[in-house]
């Protein structure tokens, strides 16, 4: 029997030791891809998650089917654009870049969809740095504290530009960890308003003034307080937030200008000029790169094709030109007004020496041809430039913006004040543009304005977002103004003694313009109708 | 100290039961076992006695006593592996009986010993469907591969090629497929080493190689000359035994060990030539240079060729020939095997064998270099040691030959479509490329189809794999009481796969990479696997009988891959061996995955007055690759068998030798999965701040912590028929219910994801299967009389989606980068992966028929009906040909498959032949989308040609030339290119002779015996292409059935010789 036990705690002890399956045995350990349990362990970790979700804009993600392009790499800015009386394309009736133009998008509108699931990535993104951060032991809370209040600003920053284009989306406010309850019904305008409103001042009591060195970048208290001066005034606006919103907005507005750490730059175009980023005016900006996917991707969107050969442009190599002013619009600048050059490239020389400048004697016309001036701001004018590593930053808020949007306010509170005036003169001074047209009546005052935020502005995607704020001033605008695709170039004024100029080809039919009030709001994209089926269609779709 | 506790209270509980026989009137059976065709003792024989539990093993004098038999006329019965025999003997109380038990290869198959997994049971014993494989083929006739062994050898498995090259991939399906998106192939079980043969998995990666890339097959490595015998488990009874990965069916294969003996030395050796066995009849270059004028006229233009021009032209350049030849294969085997008697025994079995194939495309080959040691030692009467170690060095030499068309083709699929007008090389040694080139042999390149030079691909690449390959695993094993034996293994499985290729610039993928494409990938894969089992064996009385096995394993496995990729070299002449000097590196890749699946299990086999058999069988497994909340799934099933014939009112029934009903009902999984699924998983972008870069994570994978297996249940009834003790039925229905399909859903994108793995939908599969077995002509003890045994597998299965979760159809991912074709289709009621495309209504004879069907609008070609146009079917009859008019017109499934062995030995001579079929089936010959093509594009088919419309001919097959066969555009299909799949062949044939015993003992040879082998000797099919066996995309569940350049499978002819002394 002894003999027999021995044997039997011989088997056993082979039994047990070989096996030796604790409860590690079955857990999954990823070797050569990170998991959630890996990265929330330090600090490091922390800012390489807080990283991940600022890289959100530039949206790359191929395997869950987002694109450099589907959002600030072109759809945002076409979006955005497109939709008013400034901006048009090249293409004909029926593209899908057209849509937007004339007011056609629907709901199965491929750039919408890319906006949408982009921007939603991104707020994911920046709830898993508000849900894991916090937990991380043994962090400077201080750090910790600063990382959580970046991505709120980031989160708020996705949720304002969601609630601008589609009213109200589904609120998602933690990380997406499970499959369960991951379909939501849209929340209202104002719940989404009043998150975004949440944190961003949760963001602007902890978020530093400034930052130096490797930080420059980051979101500062002023750009969360910036941003709230324009959540407000849209909040109010359109979101259904009233009069208590103007006056927070003009609150947020002032806080920043108090904060002195802001002002205009005296040349408008060294504004956007890539070697003076991070300058003066800029209050947030998304920081683009000469490293591969860390950079901007608009490049052959702005670069023109020269005529006869279509590389002969010495900047960006491919060229796929989109965006060019329309005529009218592109007339309406003071002749001082050093806005239209610092907005529209108006001269360059070619790599093979020829000197090309805008002007209205310019034939070289066809349809993928140099059909207007490109836009100047944001195109990366050193040689070389590859997609998706384009260098100048893209400038999300600046300090002209807060001037203008507190001259927006008190005129909303109080009327066309003194103070109104003089922001609103202050910008246009810079620009080399006399004082604004005085005596102006409340109305008449918001009218000018928004049509000032159009030249400063233009080509920095607040186009669309501006018009919903004065819809009906937008509204006569565009059904007046904007031509669409197929007629902008052929329609371009002919100037008197050129004949050689192309004729106006009256056999392009034009679009007349009617817009509904609908159009205030793209369409919920229909794959995420078909996916989603709490989704709720906006008016009029 | 659990299993001390555990083992103590087992103990004590089964202790009081030993020795509790019955007494009585009984005598003693005593004897021996002889080898029928060598009369050489066999050892490790199990007797019995039919109607009792007496129970034998033969010593290595194949000797054995059975005490307390009771007496009168008795039947004993002798069994071993794929060995049985019975004799008649009777009993007298008190006394001893002797009997001579010769054996012969167990062709009636309901005696016998079958490997069940963790054990092994008597056939009679067995409950569940579990088909033994007739191993004798693996022993006298060449076998390249465990495939080969598999084909037609037992009723519902089935066996496909995804490519004939040496070496290439192949897919088995048991009892159906029953999984959309993840693996369905069966579990391997290698001298009880659970291997799941997944070639996505076991792959080195495809590193960014041309789509003709072929895949490999990871069980190459297995010498099937080594094979003792297989085991095919295919119901839930059986299968549970391997829970969560038995769903697919479980192949159990035992290697050959030693016997008790004197050294026995055993060599084995043959060669022989294999060449293709059919080609594509194609144009000649004046058939085609004509075809291609009237394509032009066709069109209202002018001939392309002048009558000089035609006048001048020949047959011009055979592609089939070019890149086909006659090629030889060989293989050597050595085996030493051996062992000694007593308490401390020792036996071994050690074998060395090479294989080396060349295959008929010119450039591929597979050469297999294997040594196994099986070895076994007793210590002491209750101790046994042992271990079974197998090493093998597999190199294959692929050509880019399968899949795609146009410039992305394999070597087959350009050899069928080149234009015969190029030669296979310029005077000035430049391979010329179709296109490109045609304008130097005076041909108009305008309509040509750019492509691939068929022998640059064959003779040029370099596409090496390699496969070094260590299993094996070490047991010990205790008899702790009498019946209870406990065991504990460890092994291992250590592969170290390479694949190396490099695409010279004299090829066109080589030429465009640029200046040559150089690609290294490499996995390792290392599985680890303890097992921990108790199996207590007993009589309870003479009238039951227990045997419960239980235990508890664990496995774990690890991969790694690395990467590494160039194009742009200087020269050609470094191939892929200096990646460095390429100008444009590629970006290197690694990974690591590991899984662990741990387990308990536990099987009880209960039989009662030899008559009532009841089964339990259950295992419970926590896998790794599971989510965290379902990482535990139990696997349950239960069996009863009833020994009809053991009743009093059948044992008159001198027919019915045997009869045993079954039924059995439980479940299994099928993992499919890989590791880390289950998981959250986050990526890298990059950004900056300031202008300093820096890396940022970010989720791109949300965790499902549901993730779990795929969930088969499966009712199983059937029954085992002996009759006259010369035949023996075999028969099984099934059905068979798949549930939790891992299938891929789309989140909402608000989630900030994308997709998902979730567990969604269902299959089912329903079939019978029938297995006939007969000795027609028995020989008994004399050699003289002619002996014909026969034997018959037809199994027939019916597989039905039935819930997709939702949503009604998925469409494969598109069969060619090409043409965009849609892949096949799963679809809610039908069977998986059918083909969806236009119905055709033959050719529009003449202007009468073109202006009846005037009133259709084709939205297909956009034009209106003319005459020698294809008719599609309008089968919404709406008056308009669209989209909505493709249905469901062939299913890759076939209706039933049958294999029919016959084996007929006379003398020392014996003629073996196996005939093997499969029906119903359809198969997408996407060649034709070119051959038949109308454009003449590239070559074409001759029928093609002959029979097309033509104003003086028009009750034709094919539409005018220049009209496309198979529809405008290049997104759909219809079935003109469709083809049925049936086939029967006979698979292989071999006449024998073996030299006469006494004539050999007298030189002290027990065994010599040559043999001629032929395979695939004829096939009788109406399939147009090389093959009817064929299956491009074969080894996925979906885009099963198509041709696209499939390598052509060989007919071959082999001599061969065993000898042993």
């Amino acid at each position: 029997m002894k003999h027999r036990i021995k044997a039997l705690a011989l088997l056993a002890a082979a039994g047990v030791a070989t096996a030796g399956c604790g409860d590690d045995f079955l857990t999954e350990v990823p070797y050569s891809f990170v998991a959630p349990e890996n990265l929330y362990t330090s600090g490091d970790g922390a800012l390489a998650a807080l990283s991940g979700a600022y890289a959100a804009f530039q949206a790359r993600v191929s395997d869950l089917g987002i694109s450099d392009v589907d959002y600030y790499g072109r759809q945002y800015w076409m979006l955005t654009e497109y939709p008013t009386e400034t901006v048009t394309l090249r293409l004909g009736a029926t593209n899908e870049r057209t849509m937007p133009d004339i007011f056609r998008v629907t709901p199965s509108h491929n750039y919408i969809n890319g906006v949408w699931r982009a921007a939603f990535h991104a707020v994911n993104r920046a709830n898993s740095v508000i849900d894991n951060v916090p937990g991380i032991a043994g962090m400077d809370p201080a750090l910790r504290d600063r990382v959580v209040a970046e991505a709120r600003f980031l989160r708020a920053y996705h949720y304002f530009n969601l609630v601008r284009f589609f009213g109200g989306v589904p609120l998602y406010l933690h990380e997406t960890r499970s499959l369960e309850e991951i379909q939501k019904p849209r929340a209202t305008q104002a719940e989404v308003y009043n998150a975004i409103i949440q944190d961003l001042k949760d963001a602007a009591a902890v978020l530093p003034a400034k930052y130096t060195g490797k930080d420059v970048g980051r979101a500062t208290s002023g750009a969360a307080n910036a941003l709230l001066a324009k959540v407000y005034l849209q909040f109010g606006a359109v979101g259904g937030g009233g009069a208590a919103a103007f006056t927070q907005a003009e609150a947020y507005a002032r806080a920043v200008i108090a904060s002195g750490q802001y002002s205009l730059l005296a040349d408008y175009a060294s504004v956007f000029d890539q070697n003076n980023e991070n300058n003066a005016e800029v209050i947030f900006d998304i920081q683009n790169t000469r490293t591969p996917g860390a950079g901007g991707y608009m490049c052959d969107q702005f670069a023109p094709r020269p005529l006869p050969s279509q590389t002969d442009f010495p900047y960006c190599d491919s060229q796929n030109p989109s965006f060019g002013p329309e005529w009218p619009f592109f007339y309406s600048y003071a002749p001082t007004d050093t806005r239209k050059a610092g907005t529209w490239l108006m001269t360059y020389t070619k790599k093979s020496g020829a000197t090309v400048t805008w002007d209205s004697t310019q034939t070289a016309v066809n349809a993928y041809g140099n059909f207007a001036p490109v836009p100047n701001k944001y195109m990366d004018k050193v040689p070389g430039a590859q997609d998706g590593a384009e260098e100048p930053n893209f400038i999300l808020i600046r300090y002209a913006d807060v001037l203008l949007s507190l001259a927006e306010a008190i005129n909303e509170n109080a009327g066309p004040t003194a103070e109104a005036y003089n922001l609103v003169n202050t910008v246009r001074a810079r620009a080399k543009v006399g004082p604004l047209t005085p005596g102006l009546s409340k109305q008449a005052f918001k009218d000018a304005l928004f049509t000032e935020r159009r030249w400063e502005f233009a080509m920095e995607g607040h186009g669309m977002f501006d018009s919903q704020r004065n819809w009906s001033w937008a509204k006569a605008r565009i059904e007046q103004y904007s031509t669409n695709a197929a007629r902008t170039f052929w329609n371009r004024p002919r100037p008197s003694g050129c004949s050689s100029c192309i004729p106006r080809d009256s056999s392009v039919p034009k679009v007349t313009l009617v817009l509904d009030d609908h159009y205030l709001f793209y369409p919920i994209p229909q794959p995420a109708m078909d996916v989603n089926p709490q989704l709720v269609q906006n008016p009029g779709y | 100290m659990r299993w001390t506790r555990v083992l103590a209270l087992c103990a004590a509980l089964l202790c009081p039961l030993a020795g509790a026989h019955a007494q009585g009137g009984t005598g003693t059976v005593a004897g021996t076992v002889l080898d029928e065709q060598t009369g050489r003792p066999l050892s490790d024989v199990v007797v019995t006695v039919t109607g009792t539990a007496r129970r034998a093993l033969t010593d290595a004098a194949g000797r054995f006593t059975l005490t307390q038999v009771p007496a009168g006329p008795r039947t004993v019965n002798a069994s071993r592996p794929g060995y049985s025999g019975t004799a008649a003997v009777t009993v007298a109380a008190g006394q001893e009986a002797t009997v001579t038990l010769r054996l012969r290869p167990a062709g009636v198959q309901l005696q016998g010993v079958v490997a069940v997994g963790y054990g092994t049971l008597r056939r009679r014993d067995v409950t569940g469907a579990v088909s033994s494989v007739n191993t004798e083929a693996l022993r006298n006739t060449p076998v390249a591969s465990l495939d080969q062994v598999l084909q037609g050898a037992a009723a519902g498995v089935q066996v496909t090629s995804a490519s004939s090259t040496p070496g290439g991939g192949i897919s088995i399906r048991v009892r159906g497929t029953s999984s959309i998106t993840g693996n369905s192939e069966p579990l391997y079980v290698i001298d009880g080493f659970p291997i799941e043969n997944d070639p996505e998995a076991a792959s080195p990666g495809n590193g960014g190689r041309a789509t003709a890339s072929v895949p490999s097959n990871p069980m190459a490595s297995l010498n099937p000359n080594d094979i003792e015998s297989i085991e095919v488990l295919k119901d839930a009874s059986a299968t549970a035994i391997y829970g969560s990965r038995g769903a697919n069916g479980v192949v159990i294969i035992t290697t050959r060990r030693g016997r008790a003996g004197r050294p026995q030395v055993s060599i084995d050796s043959y060669t022989g030539m294999q060449s293709v066995i059919r080609r594509y009849d194609l144009l000649t270059a004046r058939e085609l240079a004509m075809a291609m004028n009237e394509v032009s006229t066709n069109g209202g233009g002018t001939p392309i060729f002048s009558q000089a021009q035609l006048d001048t032209l020949g047959t011009g350049t055979d592609w089939q020939d070019a890149i086909f030849r006659s090629a030889p294969l060989r293989s050597v085997q050595g085996t030493v095997s051996g062992g000694s008697t007593g308490t401390s025994f020792t036996r071994y079995a050690v074998s060395g064998g090479f294989f080396d194939q060349q295959g008929v495309v010119t450039g591929t080959a597979f050469k297999r270099y294997s040594l196994r040691a099986n070895l076994e030692q007793g210590i002491g009467p209750r101790f046994r040691f042992g271990t079974n170690l197998a090493a093998s060095r597999v190199n294959t030499s692929f050509v880019p030959t399968d899949g795609e068309s146009n410039r992305r083709a394999g070597a087959v699929g350009a050899a069928l479509q080149a234009y015969p007008f190029l030669p296979v090389q310029f005077a000035n040694g430049v391979y010329p490329f179709q296109g490109r080139d045609l304008a130097a042999v005076g041909v108009p390149t305008a309509n040509a189809a750019e492509l691939v030079n068929p022998v640059s691909l064959a003779t040029q690449v370099q596409d090496d794999e390699g496969d070094t390959r260590l299993l094996g695993n070490a047991y010990t094993s205790y008899e702790v009481l009498p019946g209870l034996t406990a065991r504990v293994s460890v092994g291992g499985d250590f592969a170290d796969r390479y694949r190396n290729t490099y695409y010279p610039r004299t090829t066109r993928p080589g030429l465009e990479a640029p200046n040559g494409q150089a690609i290294r990938g490499t996995a390792n894969v290392l599985s680890v696997l303890n097992e921990n089992t108790l199996t207590y064996d007993h009589d309870l009385g003479s009238h039951s009988h227990l045997n419960v096995v239980g235990g508890f394993t664990w496995q774990t496995n690890v991969t790694e891959r690395t990467s590494v990729s160039g194009v742009d070299f200087v020269t050609d002449v470094n191939g892929f061996n200096a990646i460095s000097s390429a100008r444009v590196p590629g970006t290197p890749s690694s990974t690591r995955e590991r899984w662990a699946l741990e387990s308990f299990l536990g099987r009880v086999n209960y039989s009662l007055f030899d008559r009532y058999l009841l089964t339990f069988t259950g295992r419970t497994d926590g896998s790794s690759r599971f989510g965290k909340g379902s990482k535990w799934g139990f696997f349950p099933s239960v069996a009863a068998g009833w020994h009809l014939s053991e009743e009093p009112f059948l044992r008159g029934v001198g027919a019915v030798s045997d009869l045993k009903v079954r039924a059995s009902y439980g479940a299994a999984g099928n993992p499919s999965i890989r590791p880390y699924q289950s998981l959250a998983r986050l990526t890298s972008a990059g950004y900056s701040f300031g202008g300093n870069p820096v890396t940022g994570y970010f989720p791109i994978g949300v965790a499902n912590d549901e993730l779990t297996w795929e969930s088969t249940r499966q009712l199983d009834v059937g029954f085992d028929l002996g009759l006259f003790s010369r035949a023996s039925v075999t028969f099984d229905w099934y059905h068979k219910t798949t549930d939790h399909l891992l299938l891929t859903v789309d989140l909402p994108s608000e989630s900030g994801f994308a997709r998902a793995l979730v567990n969604a939908g269902s299959i089912e599969n329903r079939g019978i299967e029938l297995s006939l077995n007969l000795d027609v002509l028995q020989r008994g003890d004399s050699p003289r009389r002619l002996g014909w045994r026969s034997g018959v597998n037809f199994a027939r299965n019916r597989n039905r989606v039935t819930d997709l979760g939702g949503d009604n159809e998925i469409t494969a991912s598109s069969i060619s980068d090409d043409f965009k074709l849609p892949g096949t289709v799963v679809r809610v009621g039908q069977p998986v992966g059918v083909f969806i495309g236009y119905r055709t209504g033959g050719v529009v004879r003449d202007s009468a028929q073109a202006l009846a069907l005037g009133g259709i609008v084709n939205r297909v070609t956009s034009a209106a009906y003319r005459p020698g146009d294809v008719i599609l079917v309008d089968v919404d009859g709406n008056d308009t040909i669209d989209t909505r008019d493709r249905t469901v017109i062939g299913d890759p499934n076939p209706s039933f498959t049958l294999g029919w062995q016959n084996t007929f030995s006379f003398h020392g001579f014996e003629l073996a032949g196996l005939l093997q079929g499969s029906f119903g089936n359809e198969i997408l010959n996407l060649n034709r989308w070119r051959l038949t093509g109308g454009d003449a594009a590239t070559n074409l088919l001759r029928d093609r040609y002959e029979q097309r419309w033509t104003p003086q001919h028009p009750d034709a097959k094919y539409p005018r030339l220049g009209v496309n066969t198979v529809g405008a555009g290049t997104t759909d299909y219809n079935d003109l290119i469709l083809e049925d799949g049936s086939y029967l062949r006979l698979k292989t044939l071999t006449l024998s002779y073996a030299f006469p015993a006494r004539w050999l003992q007298a030189r002290g040879v027990s065994m010599a015996r040559l043999y001629v082998t032929g395979s695939n000797v004829a096939t009788w099919t109406d399939y147009t292409g090389f093959d009817p066996e064929v299956s491009s995309f074969g080894v996925g569940n979906l885009n099963r059935g198509i041709d696209i350049g499939a390598y052509p499978a060989a007919r071959s002819f082999t001599f061969g010789l065993n000898f042993t002394y």
